[in-house]
């Protein structure tokens, strides 16, 4: 590759839309963020629908032999992953408020939704 | 720049406030795989917003290969592409969403 | 977007792509959709960046799968699309391990009696996944 295409600006939006632990989907995205914070690419990381279940603070998934999947969350801004949004009507629908949730994010309409999926260059919706 | 929505899932299995909080008027829809069924979702038993008249609103495409796989027929008016023309689509946008 | 012109009779653009496949053979119509994408992708003319195979995705590139005579063994299908384009395939380590998908360095490595990973496809890890979105034009999931 040319240097002009690996200056190119890239953004990458995640969008989590699972709940975790009744399937991998969660684990999946959150995996992929971290690939891409090791790797200093851009990212959009965008809790939408059943997705926000994941950033409930009192998860404790021992008895079913899982890691807590809110504790990994927490450490998102540990690896520089701090555009955090959340759909705030997926909060809404389902009676959730933010301080429920592990770690600071930004809430967003549809809108703004739109726009980060709008500006990215790649989507990936697990 | 817009962006190709890939929906997979029936009517039933995808869930539409997911679908319509990032779906822009200008994007483009490609329903495949059992995703074609959005084609004939015009009974009383599905919300509004899942029925086939509703996404009218936007420029939608079914995939000729999956509508024939599960016997289903588009009406007149509705956009058929085979894979070859699912891979026009995704060359045309600018990004693509998957939706399964 | 960076795209270019070949010189042909007939110009077309050709893309880059990535594809992520994130479900199973026999889970479904999905690792189906993407082997026919993929196959017309490369008729058409585009270029394939690289095939990630992910989560339950890992299992098209399982060496072991035995279908009846009259079903179509897709691991098979895609080792031979790979092998015929000399296509970049990489399998996610982590969901492989998990899955039983081994290639023999991993299966020494874990002290397993058998590899059964294809060896057109390489098993790495997701560091692979982001390296191609940085060098291709369009993404496109299938699960």
């Amino acid at each position: 590759m040319d240097n002009q295409t690996q200056t190119k600006k890239q953004s990458i939006s995640l969008i989590a839309r699972r709940a975790p632990y009744g399937s991998g989907a969660a684990r999946q995205t959150l995996d992929i963020a971290f690939a891409a914070a090791v790797f200093e690419r851009p990212l959009n990381y965008i809790f939408l629908g059943d997705g926000v279940y994941q950033l409930l603070s009192k998860q404790d998934p021992e008895a079913i032999q899982n890691k807590p999947h809110g504790a990994a969350l927490e450490t998102l801004e540990l690896y520089g992953i701090d555009e955090v949004y959340v759909h705030r009507n997926s909060l809404i629908q389902r009676a959730l408020s933010e301080d429920e949730l592990v770690c600071k994010v930004t809430l967003i309409d549809d809108c703004t939704l739109k726009e980060l999926v709008a500006e990215s260059i790649h989507v990936i919706n697990l | 720049m817009h962006s190709l929505h890939i929906i997979a899932k029936a009517p039933t299995a995808t869930s539409l406030a997911d679908l319509l909080a990032v779906i822009d008027e200008s994007d483009v829809l490609i329903f495949i795989e059992d995703g074609v069924y959005f084609a004939r979702s015009e009974f009383p038993c599905v919300e509004p917003a899942a029925s086939a008249p509703y996404f009218r609103q936007y420029e939608c495409y079914y995939l000729a290969e999956d509508l024939a796989a599960r016997g289903i027929e588009a009406h007149d008016d509705m956009q058929v592409v085979d894979t070859r023309g699912f891979v026009a689509l995704s060359a045309r946008l600018a990004r693509s969403v998957s939706w399964y | 977007m960076v795209a270019y012109v070949i010189d042909t009779p007939e110009p077309i653009t050709v893309l880059r792509y990535v594809l992520l496949i994130n479900a199973a053979p026999q889970s479904g119509e999905a690792a189906n959709s993407a082997l026919r994408f993929a196959g017309t992708l490369l008729e058409m003319g585009h270029h394939i960046e690289r095939l990630f195979f992910y989560g339950d995705g890992v299992i098209n590139a399982s060496n072991l799968t035995v279908m009846p005579q009259d079903e179509t063994n897709l691991p098979a299908v895609w080792n031979a699309l790979i092998e015929e384009n000399g296509l970049s395939s990489v399998v996610c380590v982590s969901s492989a391990i998990r899955r039983g998908i081994v290639d023999s360095a991993e299966a020494r490595r874990h002290e397993l009696p058998a590899s059964s990973c294809y060896t057109s496809s390489e098993i790495g890890g997701l560091g692979q996944l982001i390296e191609a979105l940085s060098n291709c034009d369009r993404t496109l999931s299938f699960g």
